[in-house]
């Protein structure tokens, strides 16, 4: 038996999404470019580009990170969609976190939208085929048993 | 509140896409939170409103809090409109 080896260990790497940046990036040379802060506090900014996410996925992504940030949407020049979050409590939160999550759910609500197009006419055709189950068929075929077989005997 | 010097603490104002935050949307926001804060809703120009919010609030925090909440109602709106 061949001795077991160890699962070698997923390096993590940072990625790039495309169509996604901070909002200042190529302006700063700050670690995250896109946290500010204002009046109301710090946020963090995704400028999202609304040719590659669908504003179905960018609308289900903020509404789904309403429960914990607060999140407020802009339009910006070249038709971008700005998304700012804060954090619920002032102290709570890395918003770098917050960003690398959103630009995940965003990638999560959108290949949802595309698996749910893709898989349309399957998921109709089960679905009447289901409630043609239900429908009463016509006649009482199937309903009276047979019993010709015993009067042959 | 009586003895509250409401002026001292600001006013928000923020320029807003209609075409993502429908004035229905912000009209429930605003009857939402009647009792949390006044709001102001101007038009701009094409697909932009300015609204204000001045909140009914004793300390920042609540200040804060009822700005933001307003804001995500807003959005909880517009997006239960967008998305219906």
């Amino acid at each position: 038996m061949s001795p077991i080896r160890p699962t070698p260990r997923m390096r993590r790497t940072l990625r790039t999404v495309p169509g996604i940046l901070g909002a200042d990036e190529g302006r700063s040379s700050a670690v995250w470019p896109g946290l500010t802060t204002d009046q109301l506090g710090d946020h963090s900014v995704v400028s999202i580009d609304p040719g590659l996410y669908s504003e179905a996925a960018i609308y289900k992504a903020a509404y789904w990170f309403t429960d914990r940030y607060y999140v407020f949407l802009d339009r910006a020049q070249e038709g971008r969609i700005v998304v700012e979050l804060r954090a619920k409590e002032t102290s709570g939160g890395d918003l770098r976190i917050a960003c690398a999550e959103f630009c995940n759910a965003l990638i999560d609500f959108r290949v949802r939208d595309i698996v749910a197009k893709e898989t349309m006419p399957i998921r109709e055709a089960l679905v009447t085929k289901a409630f043609m189950e239900g429908v009463p068929q016509s006649g009482l075929q199937g309903a009276i048993s047979d019993e010709r077989h015993l009067a042959k005997k | 509140m009586p003895g509250f010097d409401f002026s001292k603490l600001p006013d928000v104002s923020r320029i807003v896409d209609t075409r993502i935050y429908s004035r229905r949307a912000l009209a429930d926001a605003q009857a939402a939170f009647r009792d949390h804060c006044h709001v102001d809703i101007r038009y701009v120009g094409h697909a932009r409103v300015g609204v204000t919010v001045h909140p009914v609030a004793t300390d920042d925090a609540e200040w804060r809090r009822v700005v933001l909440e307003f804001w995500n109602f807003a959005l909880d709106a517009a997006c239960q409109q967008q998305l219906a």
